[in-house]
């Protein structure tokens, strides 16, 4: 196995509030490995965003940010000062945010903010060669026209030209790792595909690892190498993504799975999850989804540490035997 | 690709602005005033200063004794109320135009580097602002030039020292809410630096209410400098000015109505003007506030 780009480990991140204080995330070890696509699933509030936000440093106060080591290429993050920091955002390791409409500026054209992007960094000198990139990266995103779409607007954009508009100011620095967040779920499902074939073309042919957040986990057996999904601020499984969603071993991935709609089931029941996410002021001691669980056992009640498996690991007392 | 691409939102404000006659009219009047006041010594048809007793309190043109060559009539001193309208021009819109502006600057930078930054900047800046806005305006601008003597510069400071606090309060007010945005967070995960955050990403979005207060405290920074200029605070003779304009007026109220109504009527049109202007503009930048 290659040495991960990306390597966190025990990453908590708590915001204080008056009654008590949210651990939104709450022990995460991730590794993203290079030129991987690693799909992050699970529901809203499983803290898949803010792991990332965390890792980038911009978890804003009051929230707290702890971790054994939040390493990026051998480099320790949370060591690094803001300037430096600075520069890995965007440069070596680029997030796209989820509403691409919101996450424009509504008043500055798409080249002012790719153009930004690559000032910010100092990547080029002359506003010309600056032009010439912006150009280029449209080209690279698909959208036609790139030099007059240049001079176009967020609102004058559709939903999955915007998305695409993003992404190229995402990448403009040309980083080593694009963090996309959601990047389908303001998209009806046919530009959907269109924007996650583009992300994995791009991640070919530029090289990059590409961590995909989503809720969807059809989409990450069809895009991702590996997938961790994650549930209560903890991932509670990883594994190559085609094995994960075709044999999962967690309780909750396997929930995930049965509500997946198919089509070659059409006449099978979607079957949701009871219940919903514990209260992340007070997490359980034992597992988190056993009030969820159809499995539940007594040893659910203990702490699930990680259980280490050839192919990825699972958070769960009954999942030994696999 | 319809033909209305690349069309900023500022672009498309300002064509909603175009349509809207009363107060496009309104800001056509205050740069046709502006122009009248730049062009003054070409325009006037005499020397604001020329005075000549001979000619004391001669009526406007349409009144009996009135000629041609003094259309609204002389002032106590002989001097031509016509001309000495159109050289008050510069001192009262420029005084407006100039101090709105300078205090736009600095209280909208004040104001998104408070809202952006937070912390003891904001608290410093703001406690700054609420005494400024403790004091009452005139009583603030009376004080004040009453210790620094009358004249231009201190009249202008004067003022901007008080009007900064508008836009500051307006600029810190948006920039809360601009930078809890998506964008601004997309930008610093995208490595921008704060103060290019600030300029680039918040400025260009909270300008138009800012933009809009301006325009309305241009209309009461004309007002103010026309009460100090009446209290004998403002600016000095030779100067004209349309507050001292009614100061003399008033001492000849009796005898000649015209030297106080015209500067008076002056004052009203460029600040009803400029309100109308700035309600449009709102408007404008802000269809849904349209009533």
């Amino acid at each position: 196995m290659t040495d991960p780009v990306l390597r966190i480990r025990g990453l908590h991140v708590g915001f204080p509030t008056d009654t008590g204080i949210v651990r939104a995330v709450d022990g995460v070890d991730l590794d993203v490995l290079a030129g991987e696509c690693l799909g992050v699933v699970g529901e809203s509030g499983s803290g898949k965003t803010v792991t990332f936000l965390a890792t980038l440093g911009l978890v804003a106060p009051p929230g707290v940010v702890t971790a054994e080591t939040i390493s990026w290429k051998g480099r320790d993050l949370l060591k690094l000062r803001a300037a430096e920091m600075r520069a890995v955002r965007g440069r070596e390791i680029a997030l796209t945010m989820q509403d691409a409409l919101t996450a424009l500026n509504p008043v500055l054209s798409i080249g002012t903010q790719i153009d930004e992007t690559l000032a910010a960094h100092g990547a080029y000198r002359s506003s010309t060669d600056r032009r010439a990139r912006a150009v280029e990266l449209l080209q690279l995103v698909g959208i036609p026209e790139p030099a007059r779409r240049l001079r176009a607007y967020p609102y004058e954009l559709s939903g999955g030209m915007r998305q695409r508009a993003m992404i190229a100011v995402a990448l403009a620095c040309g980083p080593d790792l694009l963090i996309a967040d959601e990047p389908t779920t303001a998209l009806d499902v046919t530009v959907q595909a269109q924007v996650l074939e583009l992300l994995g073309d791009l991640r070919a042919r530029l090289g990059m690892s590409l961590v995909l957040v989503t809720h969807n986990l059809a989409i990450v057996a069809e895009h991702c190498d590996r997938v961790a999904v994650m549930y209560a601020g903890q991932v509670v499984e990883t594994g190559p993504a085609v094995r994960v969603v075709s044999a999962p071993r967690h309780p909750y991935t396997a929930g995930l799975v049965a509500s997946i709609p198919t089509v070659d089931r059409l006449d099978a029941e979607i079957v949701p999850i009871p219940g919903r996410i514990p209260d992340p002021r007070a997490w359980p001691t034992g597992c988190r989804f056993a009030d969820r669980c159809g499995y539940r056992a007594d040893d659910c009640a203990t702490p699930q540490p990680m259980r280490p498996a050839t192919d990825g690991g699972v958070r769960c007392c009954l999942a030994d035997a696999a | 690709m319809s033909a209305s691409l690349a069309l900023s939102p500022g672009t498309l404000a300002l064509r909603r602005f175009r349509r809207d006659w009363v107060s496009f009219g309104c800001l056509a009047f205050l740069v046709i005033v502006a122009l009248v006041a730049i062009g003054a010594p070409w325009i006037a048809p005499h020397d604001p200063a020329d005075a000549d007793l001979l000619r004391r309190l001669q009526p406007p043109v349409w009144t009996d004794g009135g000629d041609w060559s003094y259309p609204l009539g002389c002032d106590g001193l002989g001097r031509d109320v016509l001309s000495r309208l159109i050289f008050g021009a510069r001192i009262s819109l420029g005084i407006g135009i100039f101090v709105v502006s300078l205090a736009t600057v600095i209280g909208a930078s004040a104001g998104v580097l408070a809202g952006f930054a937070r912390g003891i900047p904001d608290a410093i800046l703001s406690r700054i602002a609420d005494v400024l806005l403790g004091f009452p305006y005139l009583v603030f601008a009376i004080g004040l030039m009453g210790m620094m003597g009358p004249g231009l510069s201190n009249i202008v400071l004067t003022l901007v020292l008080k009007e900064w606090v508008v836009a500051f309060r307006v600029a810190r007010g948006e920039t809360l809410a601009a930078r809890r945005q998506d964008y601004v967070e997309a930008a610093r995960a995208l490595g921008c630096p704060r103060g290019r955050i600030m300029r680039d990403e918040i400025m260009p979005n909270i300008l138009s209410p800012v933009l809009v207060v301006a325009t309305v405290r241009m209309a009461g920074v004309i007002i103010m400098e026309a009460s100090l200029s009446f209290l004998g605070l403002g600016v000095q003779p030779p100067a004209v000015s349309w507050g001292g304009m009614v100061a003399d007026g008033r001492d000849v109220l009796a005898d000649g109505w015209w030297v106080a109504t015209f500067p008076g009527l002056a004052i009203m049109l460029v600040v009803i003007a400029a309100n109308l202007a700035s309600q449009g503009l709102r408007e404008a930048f802000d269809p849904k506030s349209r009533r």
